[in-house]
Order: structure tokens, then sequence, then C-alpha cells
């Protein structure tokens, strides 16, 4: 897995810079570090909900709707919806509903889910014919149908999906946080201190270096994997 | 003899293709009998593939009627793909086990059963490797070994060796009739090769192409093991060849 003493090197690095980065902006800044980490924590929980819930419901969607009359209806439909400016609708939302956790989750996770389901509809079309037939004809089915068939060959869009729209997600979750105005979170950080141009960019920097080393520990190799679990 | 299938006026019209409505099976009937190879010959595109689907219940858009012999069930059929059909992300081992997973064969079985094939396949010490880490014969054992596991009564097999080199080719038909005389399942196969029909098949249906018909099925009384410098092997050759090309 690791290849040399610098791989190993590299890999603390990444997993420590964010951090790092955390307790030298909280000295420059003349901020708690403890309440940089709750903003920090706040987000991260919040992306980590809304993640979750789009990954579920974006890979049931993406099997239930990838081919056939369904996909035929329903593509084009949703091709139009992943369009939708959804955030135009969040201050509707906040006033009918309230500034609240479940009103970023779920802006956030309707924001995340586009990339993720269509990510995972494109891998559902590399399905070979013989591959179907093969499984048909073993009587695969149930949950080892899903277990040893439909959740491998998805895994690649599932993960070029999630790094897509985490990407977005990151950027959206500022935004939405700043709109609802809820206490704790990134979007209260940068809307606090956007009158001061130097910690505004520190965050921002920070946030990248947090996206950058995520990708890079985790979803790359996961990405390399997956693709090579279907190549043939 | 009792058939193990029985095809009646099975036709096929693929809807979709330009032009529309293109017949690719017409009236096709005919009787399969238990522990025969069979098989399907003709040029491409003569529907011989999509008989064989219709005839395993891969295909179910179809007009006329497949009948199974008493005792056989769609669980008793396996099936060898022209393009081996494995799952990249299982190993070899896992690959060979999907049919015993689909079959509701026992777990602790699935380790002793699994052995067996890859031992009659000689692909003991490839387990545990990827397809894609193996040759495209290697593959295709694998494809056998998966359709044997299952102790299937039917295998399909659909132009299983012509995606290999020649010599592989010839390697594992001779392997694979090795593997079929000691157990006898019937075969259901297709392929374009007069010499590969000429080496296996007991019967052989000629196949027409646009739309596809059967034009005569012959018998194959050449003995086993069939000698293919034989003056009577070259024969049956001319015989199929003239026939094919009437």
């Amino acid at each position: 897995m690791y290849r040399s003493r610098l791989h190993v090197l590299v890999t603390v690095g990444m997993v420590a810079m964010p951090f790092l980065f955390l307790v030298v902006s909280s000295r420059v800044a003349h901020l708690a570090i403890r309440r940089l980490l709750a903003d920090v924590g706040a987000s991260f929980l919040r992306m980590l909900a809304a993640y979750a819930i789009a990954a579920v419901l974006g890979w049931a969607c993406a099997v239930f709707f990838w081919r056939g009359k369904r996909a035929v209806i329903a593509l084009p439909v949703f091709d139009v919806l992943q369009s939708f400016p959804a955030l135009s609708a969040l201050p509707v939302a906040v006033a009918v509903w309230g500034a609240s956790n479940a009103t970023i989750v779920f802006f956030l996770m309707i924001e995340i889910i586009w990339p993720i389901f269509f990510s995972i509809v494109s891998s559902l079309k590399t399905i070979r014919r013989d591959w179907e037939e093969a499984v048909a004809m073993a009587g695969l089915g149930g949950w080892d149908y899903w277990r040893l068939f439909l959740i491998p060959v998805s895994v690649p869009g599932l993960i070029t999906g999630s790094i897509i729209g985490l990407g977005e997600g990151w950027e959206t979750l500022v935004a939405i946080e700043i709109i609802v105005g809820l206490r704790q979170g990134l979007g209260e950080f940068f809307a606090g201190f956007s009158h001061n141009p130097t910690i505004t960019a520190f965050g921002i920097f920070g946030l990248l270096l947090f996206v950058f080393s995520i990708n890079k520990l985790l979803w790359l190799p996961l990405l390399e994997w997956s693709h090579r679990m279907v190549s043939e | 003899m009792e058939p193990v299938i029985k095809i009646q006026h099975v036709h096929k019209v693929f809807r979709d293709t330009s032009p529309p409505h293109l017949k690719a099976l017409d009236d096709i009937t005919l009787d399969i009998h238990a522990g025969e190879i069979f098989m399907f010959l003709g040029p491409s595109g003569c529907g011989k593939s999509t008989l064989l689907r219709i005839m395993s219940g891969l295909e179910k858009d179809f007009t006329g009627s497949v009948m199974l012999g008493a005792g056989v069930k769609h669980s008793d059929m396996s099936f060898i793909f022209q393009q081996f059909g494995l799952l990249p992300w299982l190993t070899v081992a896992e690959n060979v086990a999907t049919g015993l997973v689909g079959h509701g064969v026992p777990r602790e079985e699935h380790a002793s059963r699994v052995a067996i094939e890859l031992k009659r396949l000689g692909l003991e010490k490839f387990a545990r490797a990827r397809p894609r880490e193996l040759s495209g014969g290697m593959r295709q054992r694998v494809g056998i070994a998966r359709a044997l596991a299952t102790r299937p009564k039917i295998i399909f097999m659909d132009e299983p060796f012509s995606e290999l080199d020649s010599f592989t080719a010839e390697e594992l038909r001779q392997e694979f009739l090795r593997i079929w005389a000691e157990t006898r399942p019937t075969i259901v196969m297709v392929t374009h090769l007069i010499p590969e029909a000429l080496e296996l098949a007991d019967r052989i249906a000629v196949m027409s192409s646009q739309p596809g018909r059967t034009k005569e099925v012959i018998v194959n009384h050449l003995p086993r093991p069939r000698e293919k410098r034989a003056p009577d092997f070259w024969r049956m050759e001319d015989r199929l060849y003239s026939l094919i090309k009437q």
C-alpha cells in the first residue's frame, strides 16, 4: 500500500496540514481555536449528513431509473430539475421551516445528489450484456444481486459523483449557511469576517487545503481502485 | 428418444432495428435430445445466438413455444458466453461460485465444489486471480468451470471458442469433449465454423440467414475421436459447405 517512507510522510503531512493550519490561523486571526474547530466541525457534520442521504438516495434513484421506459421519462425530467437553482428557493424555505440544521442539510443534499445520480447512471450504462446474462443464468437475486453485481458495478460512478458533488458541496454549504444564518459553521465564520480580507483569505485557503487533503487521501485512491475493479 | 428441449414454431422479430421489423427467426421447430451435442451452424446474422437465448430463457420476447423435457428445470441450465461473461470485480473462485450462490447451494459446499471445477479446468493456481490477469483461454476455462459448477443438465454455448487463437481453441475443444464425456450433459452450441461443428456435434442444424431458418438437420455419424484429416470428415465438410452456400 505505502510504497516508500516519503509516501508515508506525505500522507501524514496531508492529515496534519489542515489541523496545523487551523491552529496557526487561529493564532494569526486572534480567534479561539475551540470556536474555529466548532465551526469547521458543525459544517463537516452537515456535509456528512447531506452526503450520506444523497449517496443512498442518488444510488437508489439511479438503479431505479437508469434504463427502460422509466429512463425515457425520468432522465430528461431529472436533467431539468438538476439545472434548477435550488438556492433561489432557500429564502422561502427558511421563511416556512425556519433556520435549522434540517433546512441546511436538505438544500445541500439536493445540490450534491445530481452529480452522484448522473455518475452512477453512466456507470450502470457500462454494464455489458453478457454480464447481465451471466448473472441471470447464475440465478442471482435479491441481496446477492446487489452484493455481487449492482453495487460493484456502480461504485466507480458513486466515487466520481462524490468527488464532483462534494467539490461543489463545500461552496454551496458556505453559501447556504450564510443565507440561512444559523449560528456556528463556516458560513457564519465567513459572514462574520467578510470585512476582514486577511482572515477571509485564510479561511478560503484552509477550506481548499481541507478539500484537497480529503481528495488526495480518500477519493483519488478509491477512484483508482474502483476503476481497476471494473476494468477487464 | 425423449426430447430435453422441444422448440415449436419459434418466431422472433426485432422491432428496434433499421429497417424495422427485421425477422430474425422464422418458424423454427426442432427437438434436442438428452445427452447429445447439438450444433447450430450458420453465417453471422442468422439468428442462431438469438435462438440460444430464447431456449435458455434469456430472451423472452418471441412467439412460439419452448418446452423442457420431464424433470428439467430452468435452474438445470447454464451458459458459456462468447466473451466469457466474467464479472471483473470478482476473483476466479468467486466467479465460479456465482451459480452456486444463485442456485441456493448451501454455503459450506461452495468451497469444495468450486475447488473441484477449478481442478478439472486446471485453474487451481488462479483461484484468487481476477479475470483481467488471465489470458483469453484461461478466462474461458473460468467460464466453463462456472457453467459446470451448478451440475447442469443442459449447457448452452454461444461461439465459446471464437475469441481464442486457433491453438488455444483446439486445446479447449478437446478438453471440453473430455469433460463432456464424463457427465454427458446436453450441449446446445452455436458456431459459424464447419470444422468445429463436425468435430464436436452429434447433430448439426444448418441455418440460413434473413430470416433465420433451419435448412436441414444433419446427423454426424463420424466416430469419436474425430480425425480431421480423414476423407469422411472432408466429405461432410463439403456437404455442409454446399448446404450453407445454397
